[in-house]
């Protein structure tokens, strides 16, 4: 029993901070470049995905190895995955409207950018890769959601003091993000050896 | 030089050949591009861009790819009216390319290209995926409903990924067990998906074609230029054959690496549009 917390906390540590979507594994870039301009954005962002992340990829476990399996169908996973997340926004989409406006007033907007992206690929893809059970999906999800979140603010609070700075005009933009986003990447590499397998 | 910006489909002033191809686009409503129509007559230059060399028949229009919030406020995608192959090409690789001016897709090009083979390879499954998905969607385009395009652009999409994803696990083995999650991931590929919606659904299939080979190629441009420099800044090495005899920068192949290289390769094409052709730049530098 202590073991296998220590082995969850472990996976959750390897995917917020060692093995981090953003700085480590490229994943949700766009996302991570579009959203980071203002701290409210990220932050509404960081929600909205870890709650998405974290309840498709227990469905996309659920499907994976109850269906996918026994009717050997893995093959087909890609497809999949991906139905199953647009199906999910979607359907959160429509039950936040009815269920809680004010909420999806707030966070609704971030729902669209989610849907089909990179990242919210990967944690199926990976966890079925790596045979993960379900709770440990559901950790693997929560740590990415969570690692996620952490780049999206630290890089706000960065972003909102650049757009004060005097950035030469072909840097201005996208450019310098993708310098400043490889000093933090930098500093996320000393993570590497935090946890000794 | 103006540019008659056409709303998609309506052939007032479109030279294109598909006469059946008759899409009620002016009060179509598109929930997953977010556009705002213009009308027919509605003239308007590109946002800030002179391109003083596009040839006649040339028709763009702004719109945003699938619901990227890409600092670019409109993707200003370039269409070349069936203008031979070298220019669409062309378009492709310079004015309308993926990572550098539109600044989507970005997610592979960092994991793949700390080695020449790896981005070349990605590069290449790419090209493959947006040929074929282009062929696909242009062969059926005047079967599927507007209504549910995105959802069947989609399985087009993850079917031609599949084919891919298997093809490299089988032939290039050692390549794919260093990206494979990467190549999975083109599915999720803004830039395909926008591609087809804007270009393939309204054009022949030469056209598609062509415009497929012409992103394609822009894409496997901009991997091969990104892993060239990391490569060869990180080990020293390009394609495995030794050229230096030192590890100049290790950092370059680190995420870090990564990072700097798009970041100072997409201010350098910005530097050569805003120098050489008066425009503003990728990635949102306009409006700061």
């Amino acid at each position: 029993m202590e073991k296998e917390f220590l082995k969850l906390f472990e996976l959750f540590i390897s995917a917020s901070l060692i093995n981090n979507f953003v700085f480590t594994r490229f994943l949700g870039l766009c996302i991570f470049f579009g959203v980071s301009k203002k701290m409210e954005t990220s932050i509404g962002m960081s929600v909205t995905f870890t709650a998405v992340m974290v309840i498709s990829a227990a469905l996309s476990w659920v499907v994976f190895n109850y269906f996918m399996i026994p009717l050997e169908l893995t093959f087909l996973k890609i497809v999949v995955f991906i139905g199953i997340v647009a199906a999910f926004v979607q359907a959160s989409d429509t039950i936040m409207r009815k269920v809680s406006p004010s909420l999806y007033y707030k966070l609704g907007v971030y729902l669209a950018l989610i849907a089909t992206n990179c990242i919210i690929l990967a944690v199926p893809l990976i966890s079925s890769a790596e045979t993960y059970d379900f709770i440990e999906t559901l950790v693997f999800g929560l740590g990415s959601g969570i690692g996620f979140a952490l780049a999206l603010i630290i890089m706000a609070s960065i972003r909102e003091k650049l757009e004060l700075a005097d950035v030469p005009r072909p840097f201005a933009g996208l450019p310098i993000a993708f310098v400043t986003t490889a000093l933090i990447a930098l500093a996320f590499t000393g993570f590497s050896g935090l946890i000794t397998l | 030089m103006e540019h008659n910006h056409n709303a998609g489909g309506i052939p007032a002033s479109d030279i294109h050949p598909a006469a059946g191809d008759v899409r009620p686009a002016a009060s179509d409503v598109r929930p997953a591009a977010g556009d705002v129509r213009p009308a027919a007559s509605d003239v308007r230059p590109a946002a800030g861009d002179v391109r003083s060399e596009k040839s006649h028949g040339e028709e763009g229009r702004g719109g945003k790819g699938h619901g990227e919030a890409a600092d670019a406020g409109a993707l200003n995608l370039h269409h070349e009216e069936d203008s031979g192959f070298v220019q669409t090409v062309l378009v492709g690789i310079f004015k309308d390319n993926t990572i550098f001016r539109l600044a989507i897709s970005l997610c592979p090009v960092i994991a793949v290209t700390n080695s020449l083979r790896n981005g070349f390879m990605m590069g290449a499954a790419v090209l493959f995926v947006q040929v074929m998905v282009n062929i696909n969607v242009s062969l059926l385009r005047n079967f599927i409903h507007p209504r549910i395009r995105i959802p069947i652009y989609m399985i087009i999409i993850s079917s031609w990924v599949t084919i891919t994803d298997m093809t490299m696990a089988a032939f290039f083995r050692d390549v794919y067990k260093q990206m494979g999650l990467y190549i999975q991931l083109i599915v999720a590929f803004a830039s395909i998906l926008a591609r087809a919606d804007s270009f393939a659904s309204k054009h022949k299939i030469k056209s598609s074609f062509y415009d497929g080979i012409g992103m394609g190629l822009g894409f496997m441009f901009a991997m091969v230029v990104i892993s060239f420099f990391r490569e060869l800044l990180g080990k020293g090495t390009l394609w495995g054959i030794d050229v230096v005899g030192a590890k100049p920068m290790l950092i370059m192949l680190l995420p870090t690496g990564g990072f700097l290289a798009v970041g100072i390769l997409m201010g350098f094409f910005n530097w050569i549009d805003i120098r050489f052709y008066g425009g503003k730049g990728a990635g949102g530098a306009s409006g700061h």
